[in-house]
């Protein structure tokens, strides 16, 4: 293809993208002459182009959609079939052009339909196009060379109106400040072909303003024009080929490497003499490769200005009002990042129109406005672009998801429990998952989001979901501002470095033995226990096979005092280990080679200040490595890991304190509370006396639910949602205050019913809430083990449970925890305990006949009795029953020294003694 | 000249080939001088853990990310064996644009051989040998396989896929 016919292939893409927008806008607000000048300017000069470069099939498109928009000029009422058939004739044109870019000349075809429409369409209402029948024009300097051109071309096509004419009727359209030196293009004699080739490549530069001659002639005219069309063409710009500035950038890159080695010899060496100019060098190298970074930086608008077209396409098709609004839309992005994220962005708008909003009908019953409105908005925040696509729509049915994880096998009923709406939404970016009900044309195919989130990752970018049932969807995209050189953190495993992006990395956390971080292991899989979560955990060295001194972390329990870097893809949470973590560099990503490519646990690698050459990990393919783990155990492992929950919750442990019912503050340990959530008082109704709100798809009671009479019907109800086995129960509170990591010492001498006693928070009294018919008793036991324990525990609430077992565990002895008498039975057999721990706060003789069943058996260990409060009667009852000692639930002191007895200086036989 | 002995001249300039000599393991290898692009020094490569053992690490060739691969692997399917006292030597070739350093035992001369004194692969050889032996050449006091670096270069990917 010749210089000429590419230059009007890009030229003329750029003004159909124009034009597409501006038709849109223009079909909004029929008054906007501006638009509409421009419009007709660029179709003409579109036009115009076709005519010299003998492109028949686009001149005579172009010719016959300008018709239509002139009549537009002409006071036609701007209908919404006449704009699609506009659009229609201009998604032609581009088709045809985009044939012309592969295979330089216009393909076969016949446009008669389209243009048949169009001229119905122009002579609808007013009968021959006006212009057709103008009178000549009026004397210009450019009509003589029209005139001479006219004669030496091609006789006119019969539905062709003469240059003239359309020139007349072009320099009208803007009214009289029309700038005249657009016209040259299509005027210029192309007899001789050299500067007929010279001629188009003129004739857009001249209308852009750049070349300065016409600048001059023309200056007044142009800065009227400017004012009166912000989007006009005209910028003050030089056209550069992409190819350069990507020369340049690679250029820049390698610059900023060679500075970072100098500034590392320069940091060894003490040279006065070298360091000033070393720094001139330094801040010269950061400001070129600003300046080289700002000429890739496009306005993130010119990916929306197709958006644009393409809602009002959909809005149509889909027989929805939808308005586009766009904030933001100016935010400079990196070229390179735009053309990555263009498809993504069509995507996504294209499913909220599709699936995110609803019918206008539906809309109006659901009390919203008829017509949807998606938002895009784009914003530059602490070195990243965020790109949000948020609409007002439906949302995503969190239950629906649900289903279709299941069904798709990508989740077990266990796991999605155990989820945020969070995490249960990121799976609609799961490949082949859609939700929606039907497949329709634009979307729905389960190829959306799982695209984007690709796409997204690919550049370095996370996705994020936001969904409001009822209120609609927002998808939110972080980027890092370039590409080509990126933040990263520079680690140490098994004596290699390696680079980690700064954009996944969330904290950076050293684990310690025995302190509130630390690494534990679950079923052979490493995990870190951070705030009371408990996160997967890799280590770089044993992905990655490098050999490490004293073995890996798999294979011995030295799991103390390690570097944990925390990374969030995804929606995926994990941590890598290093052994150490150096400090953070500026690096210039390089591709890595074609042989190492299909490994997903590199990204990259990157010259770094010293010289050496590193390897960028990339977290989501480490992770990858992980997950699949995961998933394969997660049955296994959800139940450690609730057992690990349930431990976790003592010694220290996770409080909520709320209030309710009364200005008191109440607290329940965090592990018991399955989720925090909020209803609306409108959405908690009334069966029987009961409060019932729908919440995930069935029937939950809400205990202590007070109606909120006279009160906004909007508001909302806090509610601590609890887990049992197979159902959840709410809980209604006033309020939740906060959450506090305090180490319980409960005073029972003040339980009243309902709670199980008082404790200290920050100097105030705070009422431990009595939540074990909340938490139903777990009917699983403990896998029936034969091994021999210290101490058994027989405790039906799951509180004191988890009370005790870490309470004992740290005292170093082996414990077995049991929920009931019929479950201690059959273990105290198999276990053999030294000492038995029971609840006596049974209702019933139970406890105290299990007693003495076991005080009657002679070789039975003995028992130590737990009651919340030990009165004279109870401990004459006790000592009755043959116990060997009675503790308060909450004296930690009585119960270990009473357990250190029996284990320290009693033997079995010698117990009998001292009954 | 009749037309039969201008081709058969055309041929042998065709046939005309020089070649970067390089040693592995004691053999001599010919690598064809049109593909190589210079000769340099290993220092500080950067190990890839997990890749294909033919890969053995990255190095910064003045400021150039350049893989190096193991020639010695490719072709005798085990790592080489190296004296440790001195740096190993790698000739950088240029393949679809990127740039590798193969990483050889010693660089001898560059050598202008015709056709004439080529002969096919004997059928002895192991396999990887013969997949990437374009022909031997007879030399004065050995033979040098001359290789084929478009068939190591695109074979080894095949195997990293």
């Amino acid at each position: 293809m010749d210089d000429l016919l590419k230059d009007f292939v890009v030229e003329t893409s750029e003004h159909l993208d124009i034009v597409d927008a501006e038709l849109v806008r223009f079909e909004r607000d029929p008054n906007n002459s501006a638009t509409l000048a421009l419009i007709f300017r660029l179709v003409h000069t579109i036009k115009g182009t076709c005519g010299f470069l003998g492109l028949p099939r686009l001149e005579h498109l172009a010719h016959a959609g300008e018709d239509v928009i002139s009549g537009f000029r002409d006071g036609k009422p701007v209908t919404a079939p006449a704009v699609t058939m506009i659009l229609k004739t201009i998604d032609r044109i581009k088709g045809i052009i985009a044939e012309l870019e592969r295979s330089g000349s216009e393909p076969d075809g016949d446009d008669e339909d389209l243009v048949q429409a169009l001229r119905a369409l122009a002579n609808e209402p007013a009968g021959a196009p006006p212009l057709a029948t103008a009178p000549p024009p009026a004397v210009t300097i450019e009509s003589k060379g029209n005139l001479s051109f006219q004669i030496l071309e091609r006789p006119l096509r019969e539905d062709e109106v003469t240059l003239d004419e359309l020139e007349r009727a072009f320099r009208d359209a803007p009214g009289p400040e029309m700038p005249p030196f657009v016209e040259p293009a299509p005027v210029a004699p192309p007899p001789p072909p050299a500067p007929a080739a010279e001629a188009p490549k003129e004739a857009p530069r001249k209308e852009k303003k750049a070349a300065p001659k016409v600048e001059a002639k023309a200056e007044p005219e142009a800065a009227e024009a400017q004012a009166s069309n912000e989007n006009s063409v005209s910028k003050q710009s030089v056209r550069v080929a992409v190819g350069t500035l990507d020369r340049l950038m690679t250029m820049v890159s390698e610059l900023v490497l060679t500075r970072n080695q100098l500034l590392e010899i320069a940091r060894q060496r003490d040279d006065a003499d070298f360091k000033s100019p070393l720094q001139r060098l330094s801040h010269i190298t950061a400001e070129l490769q600003d300046g080289v970074m700002q000429t890739r930086m496009q306005p993130i608008g010119s990916a929306w200005t197709k958006l644009s077209r393409v809602v009002r396409d959909l809005s149509e098709e889909l027989g929805k009002k939808i308005e586009l609004i766009q904030s933001g839309a100016e935010t400079e992005i990196d070229r390179q990042l735009l053309e990555m994220i263009k498809d993504p962005l069509l995507h996504m708008v294209r499913n909220a129109a599709d699936h995110g909003l609803e019918m206008p009908d539906e809309r109006v019953a659901a009390g919203k406005p008829a017509h949807g409105t998606i938002h895009l908005r784009a914003a530059q925040e602490s070195g990243y672009i965020i790109v949000e696509v948020s609409d007002d729509g439906r949302g995503i049915d969190v239950e629906r998801v649900k289903a279709k994880a299941l069904r798709n096998g990508l989740s077990t009923e266990a796991d999605i429990a155990r989820m945020s709406d969070e995490q249960i939404l990121r799976f609609v970016m799961e490949p082949g998952f859609s939700t929606a009900a039907a497949v329709t044309n634009i979307s729905g195919r389960g190829v959306g989001l799982d695209v984007v989130r690709s796409h997204v990752e690919q550049v370095g970018g996370i996705v994020d979901l936001r969904s409001r049932a009822g209120r609609g969807l927002t998808v939110t995209i972080k980027l890092p501002l370039t590409l080509a050189i990126a933040s990263a953190l520079i680690v140490e495993a098994a004596g290699q470095r390696f680079a980690i992006p700064q954009i996944s990395v969330a904290e950076l956390v050293r684990t310690q033995e025995s302190g509130e971080v630390r690494i534990e292991t679950l079923n052979g899989q490493a995990t870190l226990r951070l705030r009371q979560r408990l996160l997967p955990v890799v280590d770089v060295a044993d992905v990655l096979n490098l050999p490490r001194q004293g073995g890996s972390l798999a294979t011995d329990n030295q799991a103390d005092d390690r570097l944990v870097v925390v990374c969030h893809v995804g929606g995926h949470r994990f941590g890598i280990i290093v052994d150490s973590i150096l400090h953070t560099e500026e690096i210039v990503v390089k591709p890595i080679s074609s042989k190492l490519r299909h490994m997903s646990v590199y990204s990259g690698a990157t010259i770094l200040g010293d010289g050496s050459v590193i390897l960028i990990l990339e977290p989501a393919g480490v992770a990858r490595s992980v997950m699949e783990n995961g998933t394969r155990e997660t049955a296994a492992q959800s139940e450690a890991e609730l057992a690990a929950e349930l431990m976790a919750s003592a010694e220290r442990s996770l409080l909520l304190l709320f209030r309710a019912g009364g200005t008191n503050l109440k607290a329940i340990p965090l592990a018991f509370i399955g989720r925090l959530e909020e209803f609306e008082h409108a959405k908690i109704e009334d069966t029987g006396g009961r409060a019932v709100v729908q919440y995930q798809g069935r029937l939950m009671p809400i205990l202590g639910y007070q109606p909120q009479a006279g009160f906004d019907l909007e508001a909302r109800q806090p509610v601590l949602v609890f887990h049992q086995q197979d159902r959840e129960i709410g809980m209604a509170v006033d309020e939740i205050v906060d959450v506090v990591e305090v180490s319980i010492q409960i005073d029972t001498s003040h339980a009243t019913p309902g709670t199980v006693g008082a404790t200290i928070i920050d100097g105030k009294a705070v009422e431990i809430v009595d939540v074990s018919d909340l938490v139903a008793p777990e009917g699983q036991e403990k896998p029936a083990s034969d091994e021999q324990v210290d101490v058994m525990v027989i405790e039906s609430s799951e509180f004191f449970r988890a009370l005790f077992a870490p309470l004992l565990q740290n005292a170093g002895y082996r414990i077995a925890v049991l929920p009931s008498l019929q479950a201690a039975r059959l273990a105290i057999a198999r276990q053999k305990p030294s000492v038995i721990v029971m609840d006596l706060d049974q209702p019933g003789d139970e406890g105290f006949s299990f007693v003495r069943e076991l005080a009657e058996d002679g070789t039975s260990p003995p028992v130590i009795g737990l009651v919340s409060r030990a009165g004279p009667r109870l401990i004459e009852k006790g000592k009755v029953a043959g116990l060997y000692d009675l503790v308060g639930k909450f004296d930690r002191q009585g119960l270990m020294s009473s357990v250190g007895d029996v284990l320290g200086g009693y033997s079995t036989t010698q117990w009998g003694a001292a009954a | 000249m009749s037309a039969e002995q201008r081709m058969r001249r055309d041929m042998s300039i065709v046939d005309e080939i020089q070649l970067v000599s390089v040693r592995i393991e004691g053999q001599l290898i010919g690598l064809p001088i049109t593909s190589v692009r210079d000769v340099f020094s290993i220092t500080a490569m950067t190990p890839v853990p997990k890749a294909d053992r033919a890969v053995a690490g990255l190095v910064n060739l003045r400021g150039h990310i350049v893989t190096i691969l193991d020639l010695g692997y490719l072709l005798n399917s085990r790592r080489t064996e190296r004296q440790s006292e001195q740096e190993p030597m790698a000739v950088g070739v240029e393949w679809q644009g990127e740039v590798f350093g193969l990483v050889v035992d010693e660089i001898g001369d560059v050598l202008s051989l015709s056709g004439d004194s080529s002969e096919p692969m004997p059928a002895n050889m192991g396999t990887n040998w013969a997949r990437f032996t374009r022909r031997v050449h007879k030399l004065e006091r050995e033979l040098m396989i001359e290789i084929d670096l478009h068939a190591l270069l695109e074979t080894m990917s095949l195997q990293a896929a």
